[in-house]
C-alpha cells in the first residue's frame, strides 16, 4: 500500500526511529511500511494518524490494493 | 528514544522468555527421555511424573509463545508467524518423505522421529532469520 509518512515524516524532521518512538513500534516497521514492503494493522494505522493530526486516508493510498 | 528502545526491549525480553522456555522443555525432554533410566532404575511412576513435568514445561513453552505474538509490534509478528508456517509445514512434508523413505528402505540411515521437531526447529531459525533480513 503506498503512502505518504516519508514525506510527512520529512517535514517534522523526524528520523525513522523517531516516528517509531512516537509509534511504538520497531524502527524496521517503520522503515518496512515507508517502502511499501509491510501494511500495518488497523492499530498501528491509527496510531500514526494520530501521531500525524491526519485521516487515515489522506496518509494511506489503497488504489492499489 | 524511550518508546523505541521500549518496543525493542519488548520484542528482546520475550525472545528471551522463550528461549528460556525452551531450553527449559528440552531439559525435561531429555529428563524424561534418559533421566528414568539412567537415575531412577527405571520407574515407571517416576518415568510419568517426568513426562508430566515436560508436557506442563511444554504448555508453558506455548503460552510464552502466544504471549510473545501478543506483545511484539506488527512486523515482528508477521515474521514469527510466517516462519511457524514454514517451520510446521518443513517439519511435516520433510518429516512425512524421510518416513515414507525410511520405509520404502531408501535410506540407510535413521534418525528416528527425533527428525520432525529438529526439521521444524531448523527450518523456523532459519526463515525467522531470512524474514529478518528481508524487512531490514
Amino acid at each position: 500500500m503506498k503512502n505518504v509518512i516519508a514525506q510527512l515524516r520529512a517535514e517534522r524532521g523526524w528520523t525513522q526511529g523517531d516516528l517509531a518512538a512516537h509509534v511504538d513500534v520497531s524502527r524496521q516497521t517503520i522503515n518496512a511500511i515507508e517502502n511499501g514492503k509491510f501494511d500495518p494493522s488497523l492499530p498501528v494505522a491509527f496510531r500514526i494518524s494520530r501521531v500525524f493530526g491526519r485521516p487515515i486516508e489522506e496518509i494511506f493510498d489503497d488504489a492499489d490494493a | 528514544m524511550t518508546t523505541q528502545n521500549a518496543a525493542v526491549r519488548r520484542e528482546l525480553r520475550g525472545t528471551g522468555m522463550i528461549a528460556l522456555w525452551t531450553i527449559a522443555w528440552v531439559a525435561t525432554l531429555a529428563l524424561a527421555m534418559f533421566g528414568t533410566d539412567l537415575f531412577f532404575g527405571g520407574s515407571p511412576v517416576v518415568g510419568w511424573i517426568l513426562v508430566g513435568i515436560n508436557l506442563a514445561v511444554g504448555l508453558g513453552w506455548i503460552v510464552a509463545h502466544a504471549r510473545f505474538l501478543h506483545k511484539v509490534d506488527d512486523l515482528q509478528r508477521k515474521v514469527v508467524t510466517d516462519a511457524l508456517a514454514v517451520g510446521l509445514g518443513v517439519g511435516v512434508v520433510g518429516g512425512l518423505a524421510y518416513a515414507v523413505a525410511a520405509n520404502l528402505g531408501l535410506i540407510s540411515f535413521d534418525f528416528g522421529p527425533a527428525v520432525f521437531p529438529v526439521l521444524a526447529a531448523v527450518s523456523y531459525i532459519v526463515a525467522t532469520v531470512v524474514g529478518n533480513l528481508r524487512y531490514r
